[in-house]
Order: structure tokens, then sequence, then C-alpha cells
């Protein structure tokens, strides 16, 4: 007798399954812990086990309120909890990524049914949910960071080149952009992100910061500093792809990661806080659905006009 | 029909107006009875199991909006009396066509705010200056002209008057719920370097409204599984 | 030029910044009716900016007719309420005459559209915010707007919140505010903070 498998979302259409999708996350996000770790001291680790303790606990504990199975495998709330851990200061307390962990949990993650059905990113939920009500504790960093530095209108004191290593001010895991760039090769290398996404997003972003620049230097020192400066590239790599909460259409990836770049540096020109990128990922999480309604009505008109001439 | 979905249809129209003489059938006494089953279910409603606010979607702002303290809720409570009773039982009493009514029910909501703002400025004037528009927009709360259109037109004095108390009631519960625990979470993140009045962005009155929604809705789950296991 | 510059300005505020929706809690019981008829959302939006803009309109002429410091300001808000009222049953006859059929399809929502605390609200921001005559027909545009964006956004949402995993507690309403109140908290990094 043919035997029903039930399969729990996201459901994937390509080789990968969720479990090695979130591997691959893992993996790339654990390589970002060494060089901050080695730069600002062994309490990075603390945060980083914070919050994916805390994520870990929240997911169990909820798991037995809905009387449901907790999974090992499924390492969904691990990933969370490493990426608020990256998005949060060398030296944040340790209750900054529990709270930002079990709002991660409980507000955006379980109330929605769990792995797979969250219509926002959680983590960077979680971290704009801490940074909504402790700004100066996520934004406390030993060193000036370029981008509040960007924010005032005035020019950082650091040369470009000099914010690829992973020494300037800024999150955990936001700073180091070489091993950022290689994390996004591996993860579009293995499917696990989408590169379409990624790449329009940091061509609309860096497009706008051509043009409009913040500060007075000339458009291409404009570019590099948009580019490495907060947690833009982070963003386009770890946030923004999140393949449940993006578009589900290669048109509507494509769109969405164009929007998302245009939007997170209005928000860095306009917006409340120094770096947007959760706010904006928030924003384009629940624009998300209508980029895919709009993508597949446009795509059916052209079909039925095709199918007409016919 | 079977017997228990007859008696469950003869009571509901008890409470309506033109309803069915059959279902006033019966003793004084025995009918009495009835109305008083009747008229506590309809309280109890408006409380908790049909609360405007939690599973009606109603009257969100002044809960999302101005809920961030106790004396804001007192004030808009207090507001919420003075306006809805009348409002409603004029609202029934009045026969006018259905396309006039919301206009008819405005009218007659913003003639009432001039009382309950007047007592409300006399019984707590530093809240209600604070409140600011919030005051003025219970002329527009979709509770009051919701069940001043809809309910109020087609039901018996009676069930009007414990349907607005029932629904001041549960409006207030929530209030007062979410208003304290907004309190405890600005007090919390102030305590802990952050921001001040942390409770008063309206993230906070969705998310806290979210969660109480859910409570009420498992606690009816519940209430109609037991019932069900009765029969 | 200047005005429409104005104009728009404060549409993107109120689209933004100054989102009377999200920002202020303001006519939310509205968006979520509106998102749940998503086939005449359009209308519902369109019909909500037009009554937005004359009660933008009446909220000047009744500010300049019944000033701050006068006796009669303190039922300025009941004589509002009886003009929205009375332009609610006005442009009720007028669509019956001339649009009846259009009118018989929008019965469910006409009302609404023109009786909520948006609607209401809209003298008062005109007076606390000081704008002028072009700020606020800018800012009643892009509040219709906003009104627009929040339903669509939250009937494409509702459609997806419907799903057999979520726990039986929060299928329905509870999710929906919780969406709401992540979507709020995600205006929040644009806007920071409350709008009154």
């Amino acid at each position: 007798m043919q035997q029903l498998m039930i399969q729990k979302p996201p459901f994937l259409r390509s080789g990968q399954t969720v479990s090695t999708m979130m591997k691959d996350m893992l993996l790339t996000l654990v390589l970002l812990l060494p060089l901050p770790a080695v730069h600002y001291g062994t309490h990075v680790l603390w945060v980083a086990a914070a919050a994916v303790a805390a994520c870990f606990v929240s997911e169990t504990a909820a798991c037995m309120i809905a009387k449901r199975q907790v999974d090992i495998s499924e390492l969904s709330s691990v990933v969370t909890g490493l990426t608020i851990a990256m998005l949060m200061p060398p030296s944040a307390p340790l209750w900054l990524p529990i709270v930002a962990g079990a709002f991660a949990v409980f507000a955006v993650r379980v109330p929605f049914g769990f792995t797979g059905n969250n219509p926002f990113h959680p983590a960077a939920a979680g971290v704009a949910f801490v940074t909504v009500f402790w700004p100066q504790r996520v934004f406390a960093f030993s060193e000036t960071s370029a981008a509040s530095v960007l924010k005032e209108g005035l020019k950082p004191n650091q040369i470009p080149s000099e914010m690829l290593w992973g020494t300037e001010g800024g999150a955990i895991g936001t700073t180091a952009v070489l091993v950022i760039a290689a994390c996004a090769v591996y993860l579009i290398v293995k499917k696990t992100v989408s590169w379409r996404i990624t790449v329009c997003f940091v061509a609309a972003a860096g497009l706008t910061a051509l043009l409009f620049p913040r500060i007075m230097v000339t458009p291409l020192t404009s570019l590099k500093y948009e580019l490495l400066s907060g947690s833009l590239l982070f963003c386009s790599v770890f946030l923004i792809t999140d393949p449940v909460t993006s578009p589900r259409t290669h048109v509507g990836k494509a769109l969405y990661g164009a929007l998302a770049g245009v939007l997170i540096m209005l928000m860095r020109r306009y917006g409340a806080f120094e770096q947007a990128a959760c706010f904006a990922v928030l924003l384009m999480n629940a624009v998300s659905p209508v980029i895919d309604s709009f993508v597949i009505a446009v795509t059916a008109r052209r079909e039925a006009r095709r199918n007409e001439r016919q | 029909m079977s017997g228990s979905k007859k008696k469950a249809k003869a009571q509901s129209q008890l409470m309506e107006k033109g309803g069915r003489r059959s279902s006033a059938r019966g003793s004084k006494k025995t009918l009495q009875k009835r109305l008083m089953k009747e008229s506590a279910g309809i309280f109890l409603n408006g409380l908790v199991f049909r609360n405007p606010v939690a599973i009606g979607a109603l009257g969100l702002f002044p809960v999302v909006g101005a809920g961030y303290t106790m004396q804001n809720a007192a004030v808009l409570s207090l507001m919420m009396l003075v306006m809805m009773l009348p409002v409603c039982l004029l609202s029934g009493w009045v026969k006018i066509p259905v396309w006039i009514r919301p206009a008819a029910a405005l009218a007659l909501s913003g003639g009432m705010y001039l009382p309950a703002a007047a007592l409300a400025k006399w019984l707590m004037p530093q809240a209600f200056s604070a409140l600011g528009i919030y005051t003025v927009l219970m002329i527009g709360n979709s509770i009051i002209l919701s069940r001043a259109n809809d309910y109020a037109p087609s039901h018996i004095t009676l069930a009007v008057l414990m349907d607005s108390l029932g629904c001041t009631a549960g409006f207030s519960a929530v209030i007062f719920l979410v208003a304290a625990l907004r309190q405890i979470w600005s007090n919390v993140v102030a305590e802990t370097g952050g921001i001040y009045h942390a409770g008063a962005y309206p993230l906070v009155g969705f998310l806290l409204l979210g969660m109480i929604a859910a409570l009420i809705q498992h606690a009816n789950a519940k209430r109609a599984a037991a019932e069900r296991r009765a029969k | 030029m200047e005005m429409a510059a104005q104009l728009f300005f404060y549409a993107i505020l109120a689209l933004t910044a100054q989102n009377l929706i999200f920002c202020g809690g303001v006519g939310f019981s509205r968006v979520l009716r509106a998102a749940r008829r998503p086939k005449i959302l359009l209308w519902y939006a369109g019909l909500l900016s037009a009554f937005t803009l004359l009660s933008a309109w009446m909220g000047i002429a009744l500010n300049q007719l019944v000033p701050g410091m006068s006796p009669a300001a303190f039922y300025r808000p009941a004589i509002f309420a009886v003009c929205v009222g009375v332009v609610y049953l006005l442009a009720a006859l007028l669509f019956h005459r001339l649009f009846s059929a259009r009118y018989r399809r929008l019965e469910p929502v006409f009302s609404s559209s023109a009786i909520n605390c948006i609607v209401l609200a809209m003298p008062f921001i005109q007076r606390v915010f000081r704008m002028t005559g072009w700020q606020i027909t800018g800012y009643a545009v892009g509040t219709g707007a906003a009104f627009f964006l929040a339903a669509l956004i939250l009937s494409h949402a509702m459609e997806r919140l419907k799903n057999p995993d979520m726990p039986k507690a929060f299928q329905g309403l509870p999710s929906v505010f919780l969406y709401v109140g992540i979507l709020s908290m995600a205006l929040f990094g644009l806007a920071g903070g409350r709008l009154f």
C-alpha cells in the first residue's frame, strides 16, 4: 500500500530539505563568530549562547504548551538565535538577546504555526523589538560606528578598505564584510538563498547611494560607505533572503530585493534609527504576498493575451 | 429541527422585537425567569464570550491608541458608559429607515458626547485633557455605532440595556487590563535603561490585544467542548 | 508649485511618519473590515478618501467659525459629528440617484466609509498640527492611500494566516492583532513614535 508522507512547510521544489538549508545557514552564522570573538573577547560567545538558548527553550516550552512534538533536528530556532546574536552589540547584556529571542519565538513563530508559517522574519522582529524599547543598549558600540556618523550627515573617520575586516564599531556579525561575502557565495552556490534577492537588494541600495549620497563625497565613496556600514550586507544574505517570508516567484524575488534595497536606504536617511535593516525587512515581509499576487496577475494576463492572439 | 435547537431559537427570539408569540409561552413567572436568564447571557456575551474589542475587533483605537495608563482607561470607560446606554436605547426606541440609521446614531453619539465629556472633565480633568483627540473620537467609537445601528433597532429594551452594559463592561475590562499591562511594561523598560513610556506605543496595544483575544478564544473553545460533552 | 509640493509632502507624511492608522491607532476596525472585502476594497478606500477630504475641508471651516477660545468650542465635536452625518446622507442620496447599481453593491460599506474615526479625526489633526488647506488636503489623500495599502496588505495576510498548523487559540482575529502589532513595530523604524 502507498504511504502518504505529510511534509511540514516551507515546501521546496529544489533538491534541498529544510534540514540541509538550516545546516548551511548555521554553518555560515557560526563562521561569523571567530573574528568578533578575537576582537571583542569571549562575551560575544556568551551573547550568542544566550540568544540560542532563549530561542531553543522558548520553542520547547511553546511546543509543550501546544502539545506538539519537539523536533530537535529542526534547527530553525537555533538559526533564529544565532541571527539575533549577530545583530547584537558586542557588549550587550545577556538579557537583551534573551528578550529578543523570546519575542521572536512567542510572538512571531509560535502564534502563526511554528516553522514555515511565520509571516515575518523572527530574528528581524526580535531585534526590532529590542531596538524599539532599548535603542541605547542596541547601539552601544565600543567604537563609533560608521552608520551612526553617516546618520548625522558626516563622513566616517575610517576609509572604506578598513571596514572590510570586522574591526570597526558595529553589531557582532555585521562588520566582517569579507566573511559575509564568502558566506553569501557559499549559500548562493548551495541554493540556500536566492541570488536574485541578494543581487537586486545590493544593486538597488548601491544605486540609491550613488544617486542620492547622504554625505558630501563622491558618488563612489558614498557607495562604498553605504554598502560597508551598518547591517546592510548582513541583511542581504541572512535576513531578506528567508524563503518563508520572501516571494515565491522569480520576478517577485527580484522586485522584492530591489524594493527592499531602496527602502533600507530611505529608512537610513529618514528613519528613527541609525540601522534600519530589521525594520525594512519586516515591512518588505508584509508586502511580499502582494508582490507575488501582482506578478502572478500580470503573468496570467500576458498568457491570456498570448493565447488570444494564437 | 431538534428539540434543543427549537428551544434555543425560541429563547433568542424572546429578546427580538416582534419575536414569535410561541417563544413567550408559559406563566408570567416562567417568562420572567427566562428573560433574566437571557439578559444575563447577553451581558456575559458582551463582557467575555463575544467581547466587542477582543472578539469583535470594534472600538480598537481607545484601547490601542490611548489605553496605556489606568487614568486614561478610567476616563474612556466612563465616557463609554455615559454615551453607549442612551445612544443605544434611543436608537432602539426611534423608528427610522435603515439607510438613515448610521447618521442618526452618529448625531446621537455626538449629542451624548457633551455630557460625557463634561462629567469626565469634572471628575478627572488632567487625564481628560491629556487624552486630547481620543476623547473626541469616542463619538465615532465603532462599538457604540455598530450596536446602535445593528442591534438596538431589532431587540427589546431589556436586551439593548443588557447588551450596552455588557459591551461597556467588556470594553472597560479589556482597556483596564491592557492599560495595567502597558504600565507595567513601561516601568520595566524604563528601569532597565530603555525608553520612557514604552507602553504608550500602539504596537504594544496590538500585541497585548492579540494575546488577550487568544486567551478568550481558548476559553470559548473549552466552554464549547464542555457543552458538547455534557450533551 | 509650492502648493503641489506641500500637498505631496503631507501625503507622504500621512503614509509614513504620521500614519494615522499605525502610529495613532485610529480607524483600525475599518481597515480590518475593508480587508475582509477585497473585491470592493478599492471603492471602499476611494469613498473613505473622499469623505476624509470633505471632512478635512469642513474642519477648516468649522475651526474658523468656532475658534478655540470661544465658549462654543466645547460643542465643536458634536457640531462636527452632525455635519458628517448630514454629508453622509447627502452623499448616499446622490449616489443612490446617480449610480444606483453601484450604490446597491457598495451599500454595506457606504456608511462605514463616511462615518468612522479617520473622518472624525481630520479637524483635530488640522488644528493640532496647524496645517494649511493644501497641507490637510495632502494629508487626507495620504491617509486614504494609507488606508488602502493597510487593507490590501492585511487582506493578503489574512489569506496566508489561514493555516492548519496555527494553534487554535490564535486562529482568526488573535493572529491578525499580532500581525498588525508587528507591522506597527516595523513602521516605528520610520516614524519613531506615537502620533498624539
